[in-house]
């Protein structure tokens, strides 16, 4: 990378970064004119979310385990979370990561516009949104 | 036939004077009046995600070449010219002129700050000493996965802070040089900005870039977008009556 220069791109360069920036944002006609989309599209970005949420979490969880100053501590804390994440008990500390993308995406895509498969998807992040006003006290009363 | 609808010009641009055309598009105006739309002859399938692409490089060249645009939201379709008067262009035909005067001289720029997250967590770590106790005792027999949640989750409280510190802090020259900005995602990976900037601001905008890019050290990288069409503030234009642009994004 260049430290001199800035290199400014015309557009994203990703198509899905590109969704990002047209899906639901500019100008609504409210009329008949407008269609909504088919939803192969919004399975793809759904996915793309998913994937990068949790690899998101895969890397910090890493990086907290670091912070483990006790040698034997390294070789059980990250084996351990991952274990826990696998049963599907870390939902509680992935929420944060999915949360912010689902809410975003849902920005994207406007909410009310899909089809019942959709809606019903959506529901489930904002309910865990909710959730995480209070998740310190919850999860970790010992913290104080 | 079945037109996409793209964007929203003024009727004077119907031409699109010094627009470079993407090859998978053949757009024209159609125009009422004052104003026009940006329009193409409809693919004979669904739309994809791949039509996005051209949809959003026609409106980039028509910022590009100088022009003001209104971009429409992709997937907007209209069944012919007349709908495309009828519906869209006469119902709301000052607004849409007013508008497209309120953005004459502005673009949209935007800001992608992906951070490191070892880099972050580190910084924090070495900032905090509770973070390093509560570490420490993780060290203890019978400490268990909450304890362990509870580290986690007060690492990652604190590199939230130290990362909007530092966007704050690295912003603060684009900040200075944008009429305005909005920030359209954040976690602790990503910040994601848009700044509505003057045209004849974009060489500025781009040395601050250049200067933000050389202070990131392995903090952060950056990605840097534009110039667009002003997507992230269409419902905060100023369109008043008298649009003088020195005095109109004063707040």
């Amino acid at each position: 990378m260049t430290m001199t220069t800035a290199s400014r791109a015309p557009r994203p360069s990703s198509l899905a970064d590109v969704l990002d920036v047209v899906l639901d944002k500019g100008i609504v006609i409210d009329a008949y004119v407008r269609v909504s989309l088919v939803g192969i599209e919004l399975l793809t970005i759904d996915a793309r979310i998913v994937i990068a949420s949790v690899d998101t979490y895969l890397r910090f969880a890493e990086a907290v385990n670091r912070l483990d100053l006790q040698p034997s501590e390294q070789v059980a804390g990250l084996p351990g979370l991952m274990d826990n994440m696998r049963e599907g008990g870390a939902r509680t500390k992935t929420k944060g990561a999915l949360t912010g993308a689902k809410e975003s995406i849902k920005e994207t895509l406007g909410i009310g516009g899909g089809d019942d498969d959709e809606d019903e998807r959506e529901e489930q992040p904002a309910e865990r949104r909710r959730d995480r006003s209070a998740p310190a006290s919850r999860r970790a009363p010992a913290r104080g | 036939m079945v037109l996409l609808v793209h964007g929203i010009l003024r009727a004077e641009d119907a031409d699109l004077p010094g627009v470079g055309l993407p090859d998978a598009l053949r757009p024209r105006a159609v125009t009422a009046g004052p104003v026009g739309a940006l329009v193409s002859p409809a693919p004979d399938r669904e739309l994809t995600a791949q039509d996005a692409e051209p949809h959003l490089d026609l409106l980039i060249a028509v910022v590009a070449a100088g022009l003001p645009v209104l971009p429409v939201a992709f997937g907007t379709v209209a069944p012919d010219d007349d709908a495309v008067r009828e519906e869209v262009l006469d119902p709301e035909a000052g607004l849409l002129e007013q508008r497209l005067a309120a953005v004459a001289d502005l673009i949209e720029l935007r800001l992608d700050v992906v951070f490191d997250t070892d880099a972050s967590v580190a910084a924090v770590r070495d900032a905090d000493p509770d973070l390093r106790r509560m570490a420490e005792r993780l060290g203890g027999p019978g400490v268990g996965l909450s304890e362990r949640l509870a580290l986690g989750e007060a690492t990652a409280t604190r590199v939230a802070e130290h990362q909007s510190a530092l966007v704050e802090e690295w912003t603060a020259e684009l900040e200075e040089l944008a009429e305005r900005s909005a920030v359209l995602h954040g976690d602790e990976q990503l910040r994601r900005i848009a700044y509505l900037v003057r045209r004849d601001r974009l060489d500025d905008a781009d040395a601050a870039v250049s200067r933000l890019q050389a202070a990131l050290g392995n903090r952060a990288r950056i990605e840097y977008i534009g110039p667009l069409p002003v997507y992230s503030f269409l419902d905060d234009l100023d369109v008043g009556p008298s649009p003088e642009p020195a005095s109109q994004w004063g707040w």
